[in-house]
């Protein structure tokens, strides 16, 4: 086991190499540089400034010289100075991680709690009306877009029924402390939240209602019943264990991705997490920004398969890892 | 809804056959659903009072997307007590479908048992009830205690994330909740040592995948035989299995029948099998039983060209054949079966008669029944 979450772990960091180099080149063939943004249209700005602030930047090198002193720098964990905010990468995901995990975090939990139990009613009634009707709830969350859906609820429960606040994470006109703070945080919360968990419960019940008609197919299931024990035994203990193999991994899964943010949601909800800075910066053509959150969302990503592989080994007793 | 209707242009009327299914299925469930039936519903007065189990006129049937397929159209027969009962036929006659309409089994919503009764003695109180008509709540109690299943598939048949000693323990914590964890672990294992599990203390700890076929098997014989069973009903339980496990495992069974005093109901293709084990032995075709008989009427005087067919295709030890006798076709499609003899396409000894309907059954002696339209005087 160990051995393998080593291997594993050695693997991941040669991809991220390869994810790395990728990304400087896409960055970096980008049109309009931030140098470019930051002059265009200014017209006391003679070439030689322009050169010089390039050479400030370390815009002036060609591609291959420009990842080489990005790298050889990153592997050190200095990952710079963003250019649009003036501060250290490091220092700006650390915190914005956070404000994207309180937001990620409820979002998480009421997706599996709505989700899974729905695609168990759902698959114990297949082709019921009750069927349909979760089926048909499910698919338009998982093809509405985000932004679209964002918008909706901002126009319905913000500006119409003025329930909750269009956007921000905090009353700015308040200086709340506490638990009312905590208050006025939740309740600028809801719209995205709802917003998110709509989007989201459909992967998993979609999943959890598949798996379950599956497993509730087989042999085992027959035997649980030729036993004599009661549907509902069948159902929430034969049937459920079974069920929640694969929907623990994708949950082992997604653990990671709680941290790296909802690029569209943070942004229409102008709630300053990670998600949103990524946005700002990949706009602005911060490089040193968009390599390094980029590359922790690869990370988070590659992190994800891992957990999601250890977990399989953890709740499916034949899966031993090699 | 007539047979036409379902055609529109020569073609299958797809919708209106889904139409219908929908009308029929929920017919029968809201019937099954039923949580407060009174028993004089379901009880009833058995012909013989030696048999176990009657199947009187079982129809199971499947309303499938392309139409009703009737995978158990019209079965009779006996189980008498503490005999063996061989149900042989090829794939897909419709043995294994009323084993599972006997435990009440059958794949819902599609499969659905439309008609006839399945009359079973009840060793306590000694009332006679109709399975087919028993609520759910009812047949419950009485699967895995008195009618108790083996399957043909011990790969695949216990639940691969829960240990042995639970998935034994359950079966019989369910029927039995009197009894405490110790009680019920003490009977897991003495069962497990019945069956031939050496190590029967360690075998409860482990996954069915840490277990060989024949392991599995016997851990399902186990849990058949957990609370004595009037019944055992065996679904090809060696058809997975390599022959000499086979023979390990009917030895067992044998075995373990006349201990509990249980009748078994053995499902089977395999001939050899059949020989070895049954007193009875019932043969199906296409849904329906052509012949039925003891194991000397069926073995000596097979009476209905698909059990001479059947009998002429087991290969025989010392005789030497270029290659070995099949009965030609196949059999015929489920869904439109006509209303002549099933068979008669594939017979080697039609007679004028076989255009007819469907034959009659031909009563060769007290115990010896035969569906066929052939001259059987002359034999």
């Amino acid at each position: 086991m160990w051995q393998y979450i080593v291997r594993r772990i050695f693997i991941s960091v040669m991809i991220l190499f390869g994810i790395s180099i990728l990304l400087y080149i896409l960055i970096r063939s980008m049109p309009g540089d931030y140098i470019t943004m930051m002059t265009t249209g200014k017209n006391n700005v003679t070439p030689a400034m322009v050169e010089h602030l390039r050479h400030l930047y370390g815009l002036d090198t060609n591609i291959p010289q420009g990842y080489f002193n990005w790298i050889s720098r990153a592997i050190q964990g200095d990952f710079g100075v963003s250019f649009f905010y003036q501060r250290p990468v490091a220092d700006i995901i650390g915190e914005k991680v956070l404000v994207s995990f309180t937001l990620a975090l409820p979002v998480f939990i009421l997706t599996i709690l709505i989700g899974v139990p729905l695609g168990i009613i759902s698959a114990t009634r297949p082709y019921s009306k009750l069927d349909y009707a979760i089926t048909t709830i499910a698919f338009v969350g998982i093809s509405v877009p985000s932004f679209f859906l964002a918008v909706v609820l901002k126009r319905v429960f913000a500006y119409g029924l003025k329930w909750f606040p269009p956007f921000g994470m905090v009353t700015a006109t308040e200086d709340y402390t506490g638990f009312a703070l905590f208050m006025d945080k939740s309740w600028h919360l809801v719209l995205p939240i709802v917003c998110l968990t709509f989007i989201g419960i459909g992967s998993y019940m979609r999943y959890a209602r598949s798996n379950m008609l599956e497993v509730l197919d087989t042999d085992y299931i027959r035997t649980a019943r030729a036993k004599g024990l009661p549907e509902g035994t069948v159902i929430y203990s034969h049937a459920f264990r079974n069920t929640l193999i694969p929907i623990v991994t994708i949950i082992g899964g997604s653990i990671p991705g709680l941290f790296a943010g909802a690029m569209i949601t943070e942004n229409l909800f102008q709630i300053p997490g990670i998600g949103w800075y990524g946005y700002q910066s990949l706009t602005n053509g911060d490089i040193p920004f968009v390599m390094a959150f980029n590359l922790f969302v690869a990370a988070l990503t590659l992190l994800g398969n891992l957990l999601a592989d250890i977990s399989y080994a953890l709740v499916d007793p034949r899966i031993r890892l090699k | 809804m007539s047979e036409q209707a379902k055609t529109k242009n020569g073609k299958l009327d797809l919708r209106a056959i889904a139409k219908a299914n929908r009308a029929e299925i929920k017919k029968y469930e809201t019937a099954k659903k039923k949580h407060h039936a009174s028993p004089s519903e379901y009880q009833t007065k058995m012909r013989d009072s030696n048999n176990l189990i009657e199947f009187d006129n079982l129809q199971t049937y499947f309303f499938t997307d392309i139409g009703t397929v009737k995978a158990v159209n019209g079965v009779s027969f006996d189980i008498p007590r503490g005999s063996t009962i061989a149900v042989v036929g090829e794939s897909g006659c419709g043995k294994s479908v009323t084993s599972l309409s006997l435990m009440r089994l059958v794949q819902g919503p599609q499969g659905q048992i439309v008609g006839g009764s399945i009359r079973y003695q009840q060793s306590s109180g000694g009332q006679a009830i109709d399975l087919t008509k028993l609520p759910d709540e009812e047949i419950r109690k009485i699967r895995g205690k008195e009618i108790a299943m083996i399957f043909q598939e011990p790969m695949t048949s216990l639940n691969p994330v829960f240990r042995i000693g639970k998935q034994l323990g359950e079966a019989i914590h369910i029927h039995l909740p009197e009894l405490s964890k110790e009680e019920v672990h003490k009977r897991t294992v003495a069962l497990l040592e019945m069956v031939g599990i050496a190590r029967a203390e360690g075998i409860t700890k482990s996954y069915p995948h840490e277990l060989s076929g024949g392991m599995r098997q016997r851990v399902m014989i186990a849990m058949a035989l957990a609370l004595d069973p009037q019944l055992i009903v065996a679904d090809e339980p060696t058809t997975a299995l390599d022959v000499t496990i086979q023979a390990q495992i009917l030895d067992l069974l044998r075995e373990l029948k006349d201990k509990i005093n249980a009748s078994i109901m053995l499902i089977t293709h395999d001939l050899g099998v059949v020989a070895e084990m049954a007193d009875y032995v019932v043969v199906m075709y296409a849904g329906r039983v052509i012949e039925q008989g003891t194991a000397e009427d069926i073995y000596d005087r097979p009476a209905h060209p698909y059990t001479i067919g059947l009998l002429g295709s087991i290969p025989v030890i010392g005789r030497k054949v270029e290659e070995l006798y099949s009965i030609p076709g196949n059999v015929p499609n489920p869904i439109h079966m006509p209303d002549t003899c099933y068979f008669k396409e594939r017979c080697e000894r039609c007679v004028a008669a076989c255009d007819g309907n469907y034959p009659d059954v031909v009563e060769l002696s007290d115990t010896h029944k035969v569906w066929c339209y052939r001259d059987f005087s002359k034999r």
